[in-house]
């Protein structure tokens, strides 16, 4: 990982070849030296912090020279976090033995000892996302570790894991704000960092999901989808055999009001004075409605055999009518 | 110009869940309109096929005369401010502000510029050299504000900004929205929950239920003339309070609401709706705003035809006024009276119903008679 130090004893080598000194400066000295009569060269992000090169009005640095240099570096911190990448990317893709995962994982900056959680972030306009990464990098604190998966793919390894949501929820903020795009994020269990491997398919596995399922929010833990995981398992010709058994319930004619009033019923536990708060209808107007429901389908959702069995219905019938 | 057109607009998700049912409105140039409803009323997914974050199932929206649906977002010349500020933990207020612009490569002057005329305009000038966890969370919320500012955008859409703030911060940045409104004269469309920022913000207010426009009017109309029982209940707090009448009566001067053993006179005016609509003899749903039940003598004298006898079960002293909460024959309601008075729990006292302020409501479709 490139530091700072490490930034410097290059620019040091520099400054010893054009004989004339090459200052690094971040945010807080900048406004010490700018008085000192220098020259901008380029500025560059390392760990989450803006840095400027400068070098001094009075030295007789040409052009050509000041280019290279600006070359040299933009160059050098491309290919660290091409490095990075390329690390991250075979930790989440290929099979590695124990202890090269090791090795990967400290010299990405992943904590042994600490577990982790793998987020992956999915942009859904298909455009050109090279600003997405941008966006993220300046959320993210140093406990995240970043990479490009695809133009269109994102992973993350979060090892504060009790920052997550509010971490992702920023993500999803910032991105619909700025470049009012949506995106999707599937997230993994917490986990070894030597499991890493599988937490990026399970992150992975927990956004096709959300995709496929159309679950209403941008976000998708892995360990919340039981259900939906067991609905994937299921091929499409055993559905549409289920489906085709259960059309006598009469489901697929039940109104929009219905469906969401059911749902939501569902969602609150089965407890009708909640479900009619959620919804700003009378209990009695709720009570009705389920009553319908049962008259229509056969399924009295105050049980909770009928209301599981009613879910699973809606859930492929969802998947089948997508 | 920046008026907004809503043509028969759905949002339908698989399964045939309709989250948004036949959209129609028109927005004016420069208007200040606010999307009130419960959770799920289909009013944030409204604004979102606004800004191009989900897609319009069926229907046609038009920003100025121009057809979006296939617009990308970025070309709608909108922006966008949600609930959570978003802010970047690591940059300073005006690198926020600055951030968005140097993504669409606008010059470092001109980037200068706006932020500092959207600093100014928001009062944060002081606060440009400063990083987010050094704020207030108003002060976090100007900056979102100022991001959204510098994109000098046709249409400003705003996602329950406020919900983060505490309820005394949220009153002051209210009113900070609607200087900036007016500062900006630029279209506003605003999305809520909270029925008190929606009836001091908008200019008009659209009540959403169930993905549906229940009514869109001025905050007055809305208020006064409710289109239906769920608007008339949802808006204005403490709620509208409701009780099942018969009405009775042959004529229009001799035209009562009868409840138990209660008869209330209704007045010419409203009987001749009552009876052309053919009401007369029919059960419906009398509304009537706590704000109008009358314990003062005065008012007591002056209707003695409208005056009924409540017990007095709970009071809630509010500072500057009092709510009795009561039963009248049965019936729960809310009365909102002076905070002089003297009515205690467990009292029998006598109310008045101001007869011209009542509302009458279809049993069967709740939709306003009057």
């Amino acid at each position: 990982m490139l530091t700072r130090q490490r930034i410097e004893q290059i620019l040091n080598k520099i400054s010893k070849i054009i004989g004339e000194r090459v200052l690094l400066v971040n945010e807080g000295d900048k406004k010490g030296i700018l008085s000192d009569n220098v020259e901008h060269i380029c500025s560059f992000m390392l760990d989450n912090e803006e840095y400027y090169l400068f070098v001094r009005h009075d030295i007789k640095l040409t052009d050509r020279e000041k280019a290279l240099i600006k070359i040299i570096l933009e160059d050098i911190i491309g290919s660290d976090t091409k490095k990075q990448n390329e690390a991250v990317k075979s930790l989440f893709l290929e099979d590695l033995d124990e202890q090269r995962t090791k090795k990967i994982l400290k010299s990405v900056g992943i904590e042994l000892n600490k577990w982790l959680v793998v987020a992956v972030i999915k942009s859904y306009d298909g455009i050109e996302n090279s600003d997405i990464d941008t966006i993220i990098k300046n959320i993210v604190g140093k406990n995240v570790v970043f990479c490009k998966l695809n133009e269109e793919l994102f992973g993350m390894v979060i090892q504060n894991t009790g920052e997550i949501t509010e971490v992702l929820i920023q993500i999803v903020n910032a991105i619909e704000t700025e470049l009012l795009r949506k995106v999707g994020i599937g997230v993994s269990s917490i986990t070894s960092p030597l499991n890493i491997k599988k937490a990026y398919q399970e992150s992975r596995t927990a956004l096709l999901l959300g995709h496929k399922f159309n679950i209403p929010e941008n976000i998708y833990y892995y360990e919340k989808l039981t259900v939906y995981k067991i609905l994937s398992q299921v091929n499409e010709k055993a559905l549409l055999s289920i489906y085709d058994e259960t059309l006598k319930y009469g489901i697929q004619r039940l109104s929009s009001d219905e469906i969401k009033t059911a749902m939501y019923f569902l969602k609150c536990n089965l407890n009708i004075s909640e479900t009619a708060r959620k919804l700003y209808i009378h209990r009695n107007t709720l009570i009705y409605r389920l009553d319908k429901i049962q008259k229509d389908t056969g399924f009295n959702l105050r049980n909770f055999d009928d209301a599981l069995e009613f879910y699973l219905l809606l859930l492929i019938y969802k998947t089948l009518n997508k | 110009m920046a008026s907004l057109t809503f043509k028969h607009i759905y949002k339908i998700y698989p399964g045939n869940v309709t989250a948004v049912n036949d959209f129609n409105l028109e927005i004016k140039d420069k208007e200040f309109i606010v999307l009130v409803g419960p959770s799920g009323c289909g009013k944030s997914t409204t604004l979102r096929m606004v800004a191009g974050l989900e897609e319009i199932s069926k229907g046609e929206l038009y920003i100025g005369d121009k057809l979006v649906n296939d617009v990308p977002p970025k070309d709608r010349d909108i922006a966008m401010v949600f609930q959570n500020y978003a802010l970047y933990p690591h940059m300073t207020v005006y690198d926020n502000m600055a951030f968005g612009l140097k993504l669409r490569k606008v010059p470092k002057a001109e980037i200068d510029r706006k932020v500092k005329e959207a600093a100014r305009i928001l009062g944060i000038e002081k606060l440009l050299d400063r990083k987010p966890k050094a704020l207030s969370g108003g002060q976090r919320q100007r900056v979102a504000l100022g991001r959204a500012i510098v994109r000098e955008p046709k249409v400003f859409l705003m996602d329950e900004p406020l919900s983060n703030l505490d309820a005394k911060l949220r009153v002051q940045t209210r009113t900070e929205i609607i200087k900036l409104h007016k500062r900006l004269q630029t279209t506003f469309i605003y999305v809520t929950h909270d029925q008190t920022e929606a009836m001091t913000m908008g200019d008009r207010i659209v009540v959403m239920k169930d993905g549906v426009i229940q009514q869109a009017a001025t905050p007055q109309e809305v208020y006064e003339k409710p289109a239906n029982m769920f608007v008339a209940g949802f808006i204005g707090s403490p709620q509208m309070n409701f009780i099942d009448v018969v009405i009775e009566g042959d004529d229009v001067n001799n035209c009562n609401l009868v409840f138990d053993n209660v008869k209330i006179r209704l007045p010419e005016g409203k009987a001749k709706i009552v009876k052309q609509k053919g009401y007369f003899g029919k059960k419906v749903i009398m509304g009537i705003r706590p704000e109008d039940l009358h314990d003062e003598k005065v008012f007591i004298e002056a209707s003695r035809d409208s005056v009924v006898k409540a017990k007095v079960e709970v009071t809630e002293m509010m500072g500057s006024e009092t709510y009795l909460y009561i039963n009248i024959e049965g019936n729960n309601a809310i009365a909102r009276v002076d905070s002089r008075s003297k009515a205690r729990i467990g009292d029998i006292i006598e109310l008045a119903l101001d007869k011209n302020r009542i509302h009458l409501f279809d049993k069967d479709t709740e939709v306003s008679i009057l």
